[in-house]
């Protein structure tokens, strides 16, 4: 099934097992997978702004930190509504990407992906120096409010509801993004990423197709920050770090980049294997690099390739020919035409 | 406005953006010639800090581990390269971003285990300070930046003036075209992994005297790093040096008016109208 069902199918199933564990395996587990819930959304929102935005963004992790303080600062104000704290986690998100957008877009796709550096730089000392409405380092507390939803009580913290909760919306977002795969605009989309000039001269506006994607990435993001909010109950500006980022980079790629499909699956092995390594030896971030290491070696289309995902690691960059591997270099013809080439 | 104060911090800006440049040298030169954004470049700094203290703690001589340290480090990096990194270059640049941010964790915390969670110091090897428009600046920083500096004038007439460094510039240009016209690609490659990694663990080595020692120095550097290297343009030597300086000498003036958190924002956001002004930074033209 090549619109990928399959892989919207399967990831669905990893979910209701995953749910089903949570439950199972007992408290511990029912809050850390809830935690993961807040994570697989980051990294499914990595996926959309590198895959169908072309922005390989290092500030996706800002973008969560913007939508979980949004909530922090709003519990109070909305009463509990967390309908409202959520959409306004994603409408923050949204907004920030937009801004942030307008800046990247415009650079090369190497240079757009310094310059999201740049700004997670940035955010993380502005929070840090801003202590009496992030908390710094040290963070803020969730409101004691009574959260709700259409009336129905939920109550914070990692526990089983707020593990319903999170894998509810994850669930209807990848199926909402399958649905829109299957629309003519996705397509415009698509195009607009393998070749930004070619759909302009097709008559597509590639700019805004990209920066409205670019936004969705953003809310997606703000939308997981504002749900870890709920479920941590306390935020720091360090969830909103370089190093946060580049966590939420290696989850999408060990699921595999080229599907928003891949981040929940990798955030799942990643995070279970480094909880499961921690019980076993004080060097799970060793091992977790070790890892890294050998899937970018010999897994580079994540774990989605190995369901036959065609992924996008096969082709070089766009740059690639002209600083290309040796070997690579040396079985090309020195006329081959690039493969984005009008 | 106390001039004193103003002339202090802007030194203090120019020494910094020195060492800032040396690292941006490396992380540069691999970017431009292997097209691999090297997260883990900030953790080899930081091992060149951490060999530093250890040398100072054991042997008592820090010149013996400005000697040996950055010579220990390169040879390091040869293993990894050929083991890694050549097998990253050409492909999409995610792959290489995998699999240096896995070097990253590796090294992090194979120095945590090694050197522990607590931070560090190293006296200066040159004690004293040197009077300078009314104001008493320490003597070992400007030696510290010295030495720097004329690293980075010895690569450049390295790049300028060898045969390797026309080879460097051309696979820079075409790694294609240079491997025709008979340029040995892979030793331009293992010499600039080298090499970059001589330059990080130097900085890491002459810094420590200067700075706290710690498992995860290199972060904070990394990232201003990777600023200088887009503002000044991607790929471009002396750009990253001259954008080094703005960042630097413009964190330094603005900590007198300033919190030195928020100076440090300020300066970092002196990059941005650049960047929209000019998206491939201040001397880029590649895309």
């Amino acid at each position: 099934m090549r619109d990928g069902r399959f892989d919207l199918i399967f990831t669905l199933a990893v979910l209701v097992v995953m749910l089903a564990a949570g439950f199972v395996l007992g408290e511990f587990w029912t809050g850390f997978l809830a935690r993961c819930v807040t994570w697989m959304l980051l990294a499914v929102s990595f996926t959309i702004a590198y895959a169908y935005a072309n922005v390989p963004s290092v500030a996706q992790a800002t973008l969560f930190g913007v939508g979980a303080y949004t909530t922090l600062w709003l519990a109070e104000p909305t009463g509990g509504n967390l309908v409202l704290l959520l959409l306004a986690g994603c409408v923050a998100g949204f907004v920030a990407a937009l801004l942030l957008g307008a800046l990247v877009l415009k650079m090369s796709r190497n240079g757009a992906s310094i310059a999201t550096i740049i700004v997670a730089v940035m955010g993380v000392l502005l929070g840090n120096a801003s202590t009496a409405l992030t908390g710094g380092a040290d963070g803020r507390g969730l409101p004691k409010v009574d959260f709700h939803i259409f009336g129905l009580p939920v109550e914070a913290g990692p526990n089983g509801t707020t593990l319903v909760l999170g894998t509810v919306i994850l669930a209807a977002l990848l199926l909402g993004l399958w649905l829109v795969s299957q629309t003519h605009t996705w397509r415009v989309v698509r195009a607009v990423q393998q070749n930004a000039m070619r759909a302009q001269v097709l008559g597509y506006a590639a700019g805004p197709y990209r920066l409205v994607v670019f936004g969705a990435s953003g809310a997606v993001a703000g939308l997981g920050g504002s749900l870890y909010a709920v479920v941590s109950q306390h935020v720091t500006t360090d969830i909103a770090s370089l190093f946060m980022s580049l966590k939420a980079i290696m989850w999408a790629a060990v699921g595999g980049i080229a599907s928003v499909f891949g981040g929940p699956l990798g955030v799942l092995l990643v995070q279970v294997a480094t909880e499961v390594l921690s019980r076993w030896t004080y060097r799970s971030d060793f091992f977790v690099g070790v890892i890294l290491v050998l899937i970018a070696l010999w897994l580079p289309n994540g774990l989605m390739g190995l369901l036959g995902h065609p992924g996008i690691f096969r082709r070089g960059s766009k740059d690639a020919p002209k600083r290309g591997h040796v070997a690579a270099a040396a079985s090309q013809p020195l006329t081959k035409p690039s493969e984005d080439a009008l | 406005m106390d001039w004193q104060s103003l002339t202090f911090q802007v030194m203090n800006g120019l020494v910094w953006s020195i060492f800032v440049a040396l690292v941006a040298l490396g992380l540069n030169a691999i970017y431009g010639l292997l097209g691999i954004l090297n997260i883990a470049h900030g953790a080899i700094y930081a091992a060149g800090a951490i060999f530093a203290w250890y040398a100072v703690d054991f042997v008592g001589n820090f010149w013996l581990a400005f000697l040996i340290v950055p010579l220990l480090v390169a040879a390091a990096s040869i293993p990894v390269y050929k083991a890694i990194l050549r097998h990253t270059i050409g492909k999409d640049m995610m792959v290489g971003l995998l699999a240096t941010s896995g070097l990253l964790f590796i090294l992090t915390d194979a120095q945590l285990a090694l050197f522990g969670g607590a931070p560090r110091t190293i006296s200066p090897p040159i004690g004293g300070s040197i009077a300078l428009l009314g104001f008493y600046y320490p003597l070992y920083r400007f030696v510290a930046a010295a030495i720097a500096a004329a690293i980075l004038v010895a690569f450049w007439a390295f790049l300028r003036f060898t045969s390797m460094g026309v080879w460097i510039r051309s696979v820079e240009q075409s790694a294609t075209l240079a491997m025709a016209c008979g340029v040995p690609v892979e030793r331009v490659y293992l010499t600039i992994v080298a090499l970059s990694a001589y330059f990080a663990a130097l900085a890491g080595v002459l810094a420590a005297p200067m700075t706290i020692v710690h498992y995860q120095m290199g972060m904070p550097l990394l990232g201003a790093a990777f600023i200088v290297i887009v503002v000044g343009g991607l790929g471009n030597l002396g750009g990253a040096v001259v954008a080094a300086a703005i960042i630097g000498v413009g964190r330094g003036v603005l900590s007198v008016f300033i919190t030195p958190t928020y100076a440090e924002v300020a300066a970092i956001a002196l990059a941005l109208p650049i960047l929209v002004l000019r998206p491939h930074g201040l001397f880029g033209g590649r895309s």
